[in-house]
């Protein structure tokens, strides 16, 4: 009987210092960004500043607090990003590139593969990306994606929410960003011309996106 | 023996479930805030729905061992106590981190530390089963499920143009897009095998466990719910685009393609019975 009486108030003051845990507030702070996204310039080297919109390749996230899409060109090729930055998230305010990436609109998703570009602002000297083709009845397009925890991307959903999960209960921080390529591909064209093409733009583009984000 | 029995409730009836009960509905309240979210789910998402149906069969897997339950003496075991100390970790690291699946994970670990710290290990041997069940009810995180759905469509389209080809239907395929002479066709989100299997598993797993058949004939059962769940997508797939060819596309708009759920689920249930009379004729038959 003293037995069971010992593991039973164990019990109970483990759940009532569990349900003291859960309750106490965290205190989270919001990170902004250090320079805001309207410094980000329209044009950049080999690019031209273009109006041409992506249409629903690229759906907003409308409960990002802060976003930005630029549209480029260059030899014909349009070329757009965009980027959605939260100060901090939570259950309700989260990125979630498999909603935004991921087809709707009469969009069909026929390939996703993960692939290192060579980007010298990135740590390691290569930024890692997720490449997604599209397809539909006007044509194809080809998406790359990837996360950013301040200065430091990450390719793997999963790996994005531990992350945050770290930073939320050890650094009291889960801001992040959902950065977006999508470039239209050429009849015929495959998917290593279009991320040649990203890959071009991401060596100019990501040193000036880096600036932008908070350490 | 009699008397003995009468003792153990004796015992239990006075004092024992003083001790034992407590801690019980503290993790019931302690676990109560995450079910309106994980209700609002089973409601919202058609794929998650069995989750109401697995309660009260986890329910029932505790009522058919009560006869046991009632005799088994209370040996309370320390080692429940490093169980519950990871699932309550999990608890806090998953409500503060806002991460619900870590936390709704968490809620069958502390319920087995829990069973072994106040029962000890005959009580959890009874009880983990039906612990284990409320698996069932918490659905995978999202961003998992998209992913493995979108393999999941892969191969199904694979495995869908392969048969095709062999039923002598042209086909083209590009990813998870079937290109017929007359149509193309998507292999979508909500045609994928995935949405439905944590159903179908559970199905499987109630089945096996209801079934009073040896254990291996029922781990057989259980492990065959999965490609057979997979097998029925592809068959449901590669009969809708095979009869969109051959007698139109108007076979689209037909119940059999708007309700790919029931459909796999008939098919599966269908082959899991198949399977079990299949292997309880064999049983039967065996030289004892």
């Amino acid at each position: 009987m003293k037995r069971q009486a010992v593991h039973s108030l164990v019990a109970l003051a483990l759940m009532a210092l569990t349900g003291a845990l859960v309750t106490v507030p965290l205190g989270l702070s919001e990170i902004p960004l250090r320079v805001d996204f309207e410094s980000l310039p329209d044009g950049l080297p080999g690019w031209r500043p273009t109006d041409r919109s992506a249409g629903d390749a690229l759906p907003p996230d409308p409960r990002a607090p802060r976003r930005v899409t630029r549209a480029y060109e260059r030899e014909g090729h349009l070329l757009w990003a965009t980027v959605e930055y939260y100060p901090s998230q939570d259950e309700a305010r989260r990125a979630a590139a498999r909603g935004l990436v991921i087809p709707a609109h009469g969009w069909s998703q026929i390939a996703e593969r993960r692939v290192r570009i060579p980007v010298a602002a990135a740590a390691g000297g290569q930024l890692e990306v997720n490449l997604v083709t599209l397809e539909r009845q006007a044509g194809r397009v080809g998406i790359v994606y990837w996360y950013q925890i301040a200065q430091q991307p990450l390719a793997s959903d999963h790996w994005y929410r531990v992350e945050l999960l770290y930073n939320g209960l050890v650094r009291g921080r889960t801001d992040g960003a959902l950065i977006r390529v999508a470039s239209p591909m050429e009849t015929n064209e495959d998917s290593g011309a279009v991320l040649a093409r990203h890959a071009d733009f991401l060596r100019e583009f990501y040193p000036l996106l880096l600036r932008s984000l908070p350490r | 023996m009699t008397t003995a029995t009468a003792d153990v409730h004796l015992v239990r009836d006075r004092a024992t479930w003083v001790w034992f009960l407590p801690p019980w509905l503290a993790a019931l309240a302690l676990y109560a805030q995450l079910f309106p979210a994980l209700v609002s789910e089973w409601a919202k998402f058609p794929s998650l729905s069995h989750g109401f149906a697995i309660p009260f069969i986890a329910g029932y897997l505790l009522w058919a061992r009560r006869d046991l339950l009632r005799v088994l003496p209370f040996e309370p075991n320390a080692w429940g106590l490093p169980v519950m100390v990871l699932g309550l970790l999990g608890l806090v690291v998953g409500v503060r981190g806002d991460e619900p699946f870590v936390a709704r994970i968490s809620l069958p670990v502390t319920l087995f530390g829990l069973a072994l710290f106040l029962g000890g290990w005959r009580i959890t041997r009874q009880v983990w089963a039906a612990i284990a069940y409320l698996l069932f009810m918490i659905p995978l995180p999202w961003a998992t499920v998209k992913l493995v759905t979108y393999r999941s469509r892969l191969f199904d389209a694979d495995a869908s143009a392969y048969l095709l080809g062999w039923l002598g239907v042209p086909v083209y395929q590009d990813g998870v897009m079937l290109h017929l002479a007359n149509i193309s066709l998507e292999v979508a989100d909500d045609c994928s095998s995935i949405p439905a299997i944590a159903a179908l598993l559970s199905l499987g797993v109630a089945y096996a466990a209801v079934a009073r058949r040896p254990l291996w004939v029922r781990l057989v059962l259980i492990g065959a719910t999965l490609p057979f769940a997979i097998g029925a997508n592809i068959v449901r797939i590669t009969s809708t685009a095979a009869g969109a060819y051959w007698i139109g596309p108007w076979t689209l708009h037909t119940s059999y393609h708007m309700f790919n759920g029931t459909v796999n689920f008939l098919f599966t249930f269908m082959m899991l019975m198949a399977l079990d009379w299949v292997l309880s004729r064999w049983v039967d038959r065996r030289p004892a």
